[in-house]
């Protein structure tokens, strides 16, 4: 049988707790909440109330945006990257994707006042927390708009745009 | 708890700086410190603020008025989003990057802070927490809004050109890997603004 690796281990190798003391470590551990998902399951849906940011430890998410009846897949998040930024540092956006289980994994849930308590303080925590949204927004937007290029200049157009 | 504050002891960089996302939180002396090295400026419609392949120049918090962000040169030129009030753009490319990753055009007349790269980076990257923090939340914000309205357009293109996918399958094309890309692109060439498009 596998040897489970406790989540206070995986969160310690993330690069959130980066240069964070010990003390620190587990108070923030604490406030956090392991989350595992299946391939196929969702962390969250678009128009969910919740705040809360995925930050993934191990296996993949992938974003997906809705459609009519289908859905556009959007990006593929590995370990170490963050799903649900989006709202977590902007309360007047509601969710408006699905995170899904791309294959078995886990993620730790971080409510937003692990942000808020470490901030008010100045603590490590939310300047990584702030720098990973940025690493992972950064790469989004790039990726977003070389997509959105492409689909611009090959994308047939629906027939009643033709001449 | 944000400090109550009298809008007449701040000159207007600092009330321009304060209406971003971010800085709500940030004290009147951290407000004041970074609206020190900015500069407000008005542009006239058409004008080019950012160019694509730039190495230099600031970022903007647009105060009033309306820019387009394009992508490709020419009649290439695709207008991939939009800045409203409020927002943050600009050199975000360029400090990250090395170089601007969109030409930005003014599409009315506009008044916007700009505010220099050196000093951006300093603060991205600072340890100061109360000086920098704002200003990573400031653009985390800007960048959440940004992929948000610009996915939502590629899904709806995904869609229509029928590549999405019933719920709960497998894709038939994995969504792209967000790779780790911190490749520096070459020397940018003599540019051309984007022409004007009435793409609204």
């Amino acid at each position: 049988m596998a040897r489970r690796i406790p989540f206070r281990n995986f969160l310690a190798s993330s690069p959130l707790m980066a240069g964070v003391d010990q003390e620190s470590m587990l108070a923030a551990t604490r406030a956090m909440r392991p989350r595992p998902f299946r391939q196929g399951e969702a962390l969250f849906a678009p128009g969910d109330g919740g705040r809360e940011m995925f930050l993934v430890l191990a296996g993949s998410v992938r974003i997906e945006l809705p459609g009519d009846e289908l859905r556009a897949p959007m990006a593929l998040l590995g370990p170490g990257e963050l799903a649900g930024a989006t709202n977590f540092f902007d309360a007047r956006t509601p969710r408006y994707c699905w995170a899904v289980g791309a294959e078995r994994g886990l993620a730790a849930m971080i409510p937003p006042v692990v942000y808020i308590e470490s901030a008010r303080l100045g603590h490590p925590i939310a300047r990584n927390l702030e720098q990973l949204a940025l690493q992972s927004l950064l790469k989004r937007d790039r990726l977003s708009q070389r997509r959105y290029v492409e689909l611009k200049t090959t994308a047939p157009r629906p027939r009643w745009h033709r001449a | 708890m944000p400090e109550t504050w009298d809008p007449a002891e701040f000159d207007e960089r600092a009330l321009v700086l304060r209406c971003l996302p971010g800085f709500e939180r940030a004290s009147r002396e951290a407000l004041l410190d970074i609206a020190e090295s900015c500069v407000l400026r008005r542009f006239s419609i058409g004008t080019v603020l950012v160019e694509e392949g730039s190495r230099s120049g600031g970022l903007y918090v647009l105060a009033s008025g309306y820019v387009s962000l394009w992508r490709g040169k020419g009649k290439q030129a695709v207008c991939v989003g939009e800045v409203c009030p409020g927002e943050l753009f600009g050199h975000v490319g360029a400090a990250f990057w090395g170089q601007a990753e969109l030409t930005c055009q003014a599409e009315s007349e506009l008044c916007a802070l700009e505010i220099p790269q050196w000093r951006f980076r300093e603060l991205v990257a600072a340890n100061e927490f109360e000086l920098a923090s704002p200003m990573r939340a400031a653009l985390v914000v800007a960048l959440a809004r940004a992929v948000r309205r610009r996915e939502e357009r590629v899904a709806r293109l995904l869609v229509d050109a029928g590549a999405g996918e019933p719920p709960g399958q497998e894709p038939r094309v994995p969504p792209p890997v967000l790779e780790a890309d911190h490749r520096r692109s070459p020397e940018p060439s003599a540019a051309e603004p984007p022409p004007r498009r009435n793409w609204r």
